[in-house]
């Protein structure tokens, strides 16, 4: 346990020696960084693709799509994961 | 932050984030921008440090469009409540929500969906409304919504509904023009009578959007898609709203296949030049 | 008919539980009430299956459009949106998908989903000042173990049995996406913001635990000895150094 205590008090010791300057690392680009606005989900316009009235003359799509038929035919490997966390 | 600017009676564009870089580094010459309330509700972030920032050159109103008044079950406080500090932070010029109910039994639609034009719904809906401004200590614009259907019960006109809203609630009103149109066509009214029977004094913005004419069961029906430019037709009718009301704040509201900024820059040029 | 009542039963239509609204719906000019309500219907369904793919890409690539449209079908028939706010919907799609794919052969998409959800939690959280270091400069010796601190609310960690980060950077950029090895073994992330956006960061197992404690309210010293647990080599001052340096502590609240 003194062990312990003394590698922690090591590392405390350390981060002060970092000092202010470390925790503003990060930041350097601040004025460049509004460009990352995640899309927003809400708006007030109607789904173009949604208008046809397809409820009647479709048939169920589950009829024709049973399983994912996108990108993940390129996740290969073994198909069982590995046990260990 | 400046106190809450008076909007210039020009047109301004709708803020969508594939545009906040754009709108920051170009600074395009645009009288204010709209934003979607609901878009901006997270706790923290960059999309409302964004919305600050363009604050800090335009004039900006805040859109709803998840609040449903018309709605029968109780509204969502906290839905209340976001917005509430949203306003606070952003001191938009205007705050506004659509004539629509959206959920019902807890399952919400996000859509806008029509009123039934019936006394009660307009008590109802009024009621809210008032509730809601007294809430925020100031005036909301309730905007007319584009619909697919009407209900049978109907004991107002469209146009005569919002008139009844405004007298019964005290609220002002965001005139969708595009709407206007193509309800118009939709369920077959004079858009120009429509018009003539709203009270001019309560039309304090205008909003302009593109929509697609697609067939159902071999008729005509249009659908506010807001993916476009606007069409002729609704740019005349515009002019007539101009003759009408004056210059009320437009916007050009884009929501998908959003193009680039200066397309809707150009839009809002072409809604200054009609006087 | 009574507003409410109405109202329910349009809902219910828009659902597929219920005609009796159609009634109540004019059906002048050629176009009957039931096409009518149809494009509310699937407004309805393009609205949510859009917001839910701007959520989870990942997923709505691996998926293909046409099985994803299906499967965002089946999740908003099980959670409809509760909010007037789209940004919610997306909460209960990892869990659904772990019930919804099992142990088979796409497993994997719960936590992909995960992952995507973290990111978009990460993005949206608060925003929190950054631990100044020299708060805790006058820490005796004796409580220094004792230490907590508190994560910043945008930090999120995620443990897969799968390469999950691997399979996420398979589909950025404008490329083709690259094939992955899901055999390829456990991947721990974390998930966190910096000005110039969202970062997802590999980490180790220990890195993973020791975060993990002290995320659970955990001291220092718990924290330490869980990552020793999972790597007797944990270098404990490293790691402070990082967290402090990437802002992953937030100051305490007042």
């Amino acid at each position: 346990m003194l062990t312990r205590t003394l590698i922690l008090t090591a590392a405390l010791g350390s981060l002060l020696s970092l000092g202010t300057a470390a925790a503003a690392d990060d930041k350097g680009d601040m004025e460049k960084c509004y460009g990352v606005a995640e899309a927003g989900k809400n708006d007030c316009h109607s789904a173009n693709h949604g208008c046809a009235g397809m409820a009647k003359t479709d048939k169920d799509p589950a009829d024709w799509v049973k399983v994912p038929k996108g990108t993940c035919e390129k996740m290969g490997g073994k198909l069982t994961a590995p046990t260990a966390m | 932050m400046s106190p809450p600017a008076p909007v210039p009676a020009r047109a301004g564009i709708g803020l969508r984030a594939p545009h906040h870089r754009d709108v920051l580094e170009r600074r395009p010459d645009v009288g204010w921008f709209e934003a979607h309330s609901e878009n901006y509700f997270a706790d923290g972030g960059s999309a409302v440090a964004t919305l600050l920032r363009v604050r800090e050159h335009w004039p900006v109103a805040l859109h709803g469009v998840g609040l449903a008044l018309g709605s029968a079950d109780p509204i969502d406080r906290e839905h209340l409540r976001r917005l509430e500090r949203l306003i606070a932070r952003v001191e938009p010029w205007a705050v506004s929500e659509h004539v629509c109910w959206g959920f019902a039994g807890g399952r919400h639609t996000n859509d806008l969906l029509p009123m039934p034009r019936t006394q009660e719904s307009l008590r109802h809906l009024a009621a809210r409304v008032r509730e809601w401004q007294d809430a925020l200590g100031r005036q909301v614009l309730l905007e007319n919504v584009s619909s697919y259907l009407e209900f049978r019960e109907a004991e107002f006109t469209e146009a005569g509904y919002l008139a009844a809203l405004v007298a019964e609630s005290g609220c002002a009103l965001l005139l969708d023009v595009n709407n206007v149109y193509v309800n118009a066509r939709n369920h077959g009214f004079d858009p120009e009578t429509y018009l003539d029977e709203l009270p001019a004094h309560a039309i304090r913005e205008i909003h302009l959007a593109g929509h697609e004419v697609t067939q159902i069961a071999g008729c005509e029906m249009r659908i506010d898609t807001h993916d476009r430019l606007i069409c002729d037709e609704v740019w005349q009718l515009y002019a007539g709203a101009r003759r009408r009301f004056g210059a009320v704040p437009t916007l050009i509201e884009w929501d998908a296949a959003l193009p680039a900024l200066d397309v809707l820059v150009e839009e809002a040029r072409r809604a200054d030049a009609i006087a | 008919m009574p507003l409410r009542e109405l109202q329910q039963r349009f809902i219910a239509s828009l659902y597929d539980e219920s005609t009796e609204i159609e009634g109540e719906i004019c059906a002048d000019g050629g176009i009957g009430a039931a096409d009518r309500i149809a494009i509310y219907r699937n407004n309805l369904r393009a609205g949510f299956g859009k917001a839910l793919a701007l959520e989870f890409p990942v997923i709505a690539a691996l998926c293909g459009a046409d099985f994803f449209a299906i499967l965002a079908r089946e999740f908003q028939r099980a959670h409809p949106s509760a909010s007037g706010d789209l940004h919610h919907i997306g909460g209960p799609f990892p869990p659904y998908l772990r019930q919804r794919f099992g142990t088979g052969e796409y497993a994997y998409f719960a936590d992909v989903a995960e992952l995507e959800w973290a990111r978009e939690e990460a993005a949206r959280a608060a925003d929190a000042v950054a631990l100044d270091v020299r708060t805790i400069g006058t820490t005796g010796v004796d409580a220094i173990p004792a230490l907590k601190f508190r994560l910043a609310p945008s930090v999120r960690l995620v443990a897969s049995r799968w390469p999950v980060l691997t399979i996420w950077e398979a589909h950025q950029g404008p490329g083709e996406v690259r094939e992955v090895d899901l055999g390829a073994g456990p991947e721990q992330v974390l998930v966190r913001r910096s000005p110039a956006g969202l970062v997802l960061e590999r980490i180790t197992v220990a890195d993973l635990a020791f975060l993990a404690t002290l995320e659970s309210g955990g001291t220092l010293g718990a924290a330490f000895d869980t990552a020793l647990v999972a790597d007797p080599a944990f270098g404990v001052a490293a790691m402070l150094r990082r967290c402090v340096v990437r802002g992953l502590f937030a100051a305490a609240q007042r």
